[in-house]
């Protein structure tokens, strides 16, 4: 009697969560299915040793020991060490024999590395007779952590918004695509600035389309966007030509001086197309939905409610640019600053580049609130007469 | 020229946002001095993990509460902010420790600015690594953060009958929407700042397994997906948060006596 009891209690709890099982079925299989690739993915890739054609080598035993100090002009005492490393190799003709390493690193890490049990490294082995492999260090496998990355990126963004997080990541592979392709055109001697500009059309009218949908309110927001887009170009030109200008000299892994102001200016068009494709995309949603349940609503209401909505998310969208931008400084900043160079020389000389970025970047986040409200305004209710 | 892009940036504020633009313009400043005097204090020596994590705090605190008033929202948002800081710190100290993204690049060591600076400092880079991952994503979490909570907060204000569950499913709904052009927003910043690189990359023939291998490539890289990552952790946590503080006035009511929603009780 007991047991029945118990059994049919059992079975009430099962049936409870059959049910929900049941309803969720097809969100379950479907996020399994995805959890189960992603895995099989992430192992399949992390043991990718075959794929490469440099010889992979995985860390085994390392020993540190202390060599000597350097002290710079301000005092600072900055230690040396050597670590001899026996690793194993993991593809080629050598696979699975054991080679010795030697690597120095500083206690900062400024350019050199230490090493860990575990590590994976790329060496380059040594053309000798004798029966010890020897090789030295090229470089660090860093490709796995990236993959886990963005494995996690793409499983979160998936659970969390299933269809539109598909639909973003559709987008952004898109541009990747589109980036590639136009930087094969530049080698073959198109010009910079006519690519970013096409692909700045592109990258509005794709994106704009596949987070809203393919209706008015979007062509509202590709139009403002395009539009707040010139006029922010027109306003960083004018300020070019009409003040001292911008001296290139110290920008971040230049290659050809010849055209380094136009890959600045299209750096510029496209750094600021994010943030004010945002701003468009908001304030066409926000218009067609106020005139969409008031079908009478004032024109004066909207540019109100809008000028409001800009208010609101003026200032958090400019801090995302500020330290989207600027956060990748900071170890520069340290480094010259330590090396008794004066705060405003590391910002006005060294690292005046993100700074222009962020300016003109913001600058175009404002200009884009007035253009996106007129343009949404203008285009939404237009159609709600007719 | 650096001047003349900050005033005209400046009068944009104040034109166009009027008594908001001056507020947001002044805590645009004091993000920019918290950001140089946590440099200033790692350049001292003093603890990187620490100095970010308190930056990132009071980073937030300003934003929210000085820039967006005291509420129910940024109450919510920041509570949010403080879990997924704490979380992603873990993390983000791991992957700058394991994936070494420490110090400069081999690229950028043969730059010309690079020469004749000496690495004798005795400073961590590794600490920094995790300074530039954390200080990059705060302001996007912040973006996200008030987005969902006072989205939450008018279709609460709206009906104010909704169930927690109801307004967490809005939460996560309105997050979803929102998630597209935020990443959008981080994936052209990080285009813009990697174009030159890419060329470089293009120029010297790097094949892709180089790239992918590259200590520049990561640094640039590792610190959007973190980003990314942040924006879409906090819609569900801002959500569960805000709907808890909603359906749950009076454990809150102490608190936020500011809030209209919370004084007709």
């Amino acid at each position: 009697m007991l047991t029945l009891k118990s059994n049919s209690i059992y079975q009430i709890g099962n049936d409870k969560y059959r049910n929900i099982i049941h309803k969720n079925r097809k969100k379950i299989i479907i996020s399994s299915i995805f959890l189960i690739l992603l895995f099989i993915l992430y192992i399949i890739l992390s043991h990718n040793y075959n794929y490469y054609h440099r010889t992979i080598a995985k860390v085994n035993i390392v020993t540190s020991t202390y060599t000597h100090s350097e002290e710079n002009e301000f005092g600072d005492v900055e230690k040396y060490y050597t670590q001899k490393i026996t690793a194993l190799i993991m593809n080629g003709n050598h696979k699975g024999k054991l080679v010795k390493l030697n690597n120095t690193y500083s206690s900062s890490q400024v350019y050199d590395c230490k090493y860990d049990k575990g590590d994976e490294l790329f060496i380059t082995l040594s053309n000798n007779k004798s029966h010890t492999i020897t090789a030295t260090i090229t470089g660090f496998k860093q490709d796995k952590y990236l993959l886990m990355l963005v494995s996690i990126f793409v499983l979160f963004i998936l659970l969390i918004s299933k269809k539109k997080g598909f639909f973003t990541i559709i987008s952004i592979l898109t541009n990747i695509l589109l980036v590639s392709y136009c930087l094969d055109l530049y080698f073959k001697g198109v010009d910079i600035l006519f690519l970013s500009i096409c692909l700045v059309l592109c990258f509005t009218v794709f994106s704009l389309f596949l987070i809203s949908g393919w209706n008015k309110k979007t062509i509202a927001a590709i139009l403002s966007t395009l539009l707040s887009l010139s006029a922010m170009m027109l306003l960083y030109y004018i300020v070019l030509k009409n003040t001292s200008g911008i001296d290139y000299a110290s920008m971040e892994y230049m290659t050809m001086p010849n055209d380094v102001e136009e890959i600045f200016l299209s750096e510029i068009l496209i750094g600021g197309l994010g943030a004010i494709m945002d701003i468009a995309i908001t304030m066409a949603a926000s218009t067609s939905e106020l005139v969409e349940k008031n079908r009478d609503v004032q024109t004066k209401d909207l540019l109100r409610s809008g000028k409001e909505i800009g208010n609101d998310i003026m200032g958090t969208m400019i801090n995302v640019l500020l330290f989207t931008y600027l956060s990748s400084g900071i170890p520069f900043f340290i480094l010259a600053m330590k090396n008794g160079i004066h705060i405003k020389n590391i910002l006005t000389m060294y690292m005046p580049y993100e700074i222009y970025r962020f300016l003109t970047g913001s600058i175009g986040i404002l200009l884009s609130i007035p253009i996106s409200i007129f343009l949404s305004i203008l285009l939404l209710r237009k159609g709600r007469k007719s | 020229m650096i001047i003349v892009l900050l005033i005209i940036l400046m009068l944009l504020m104040f034109l166009i946002g009027g008594d908001r633009g001056v507020v947001s313009f002044v805590t645009l400043c004091a993000n920019f001095i918290f950001m140089l005097v946590a440099i200033l204090l790692m350049y001292w020596g003093i603890n990187a993990i620490a100095v970010t994590y308190i930056c990132c705090i009071l980073i937030s605190l300003v934003t929210l509460f000085y820039q967006n008033g005291e509420n129910a929202k940024t109450f919510s948002a920041f509570i949010s902010i403080f879990i997924i800081i704490t979380l992603l710190s873990f993390f983000a100290y791991k992957m700058g420790y394991a994936a070494n993204l420490q110090g400069f690049s081999t690229e950028k060591q043969l730059e010309d600015e690079m020469s004749g600076l000496s690495v004798n400092m005795n400073i961590d880079m590794i600490k920094i690594a995790f300074a530039v991952i954390m200080i990059g994503l705060i302001g996007a979490v912040l973006d996200m953060s008030i987005a969902i909570s006072s989205s939450v907060y008018e279709v609460y204000k709206n009906n104010n009958h909704l169930t927690q569950k109801d307004l967490f499913l809005s939460g996560i709904n309105i997050g979803s929407d929102i998630i597209g052009s935020t990443t959008n927003t981080l994936f052209f910043a990080f285009l813009a700042e990697f174009l030159m690189l890419m060329i470089r990359f293009k120029k010297e023939h790097y094949s892709f397994d180089k790239i992918i291998n590259s200590k520049a490539f990561s640094q640039e890289m590792i610190p959007i997906i973190f980003s990314c990552i942040g924006c879409i952790l906090i819609i569900p946590i801002c959500s569960v948060i805000i709907s808890y503080v909603l359906t749950h006035k009076s454990t809150f009511h102490k608190w936020l006596k500011e809030d209209p929603i919370f004084q007709n009780d």
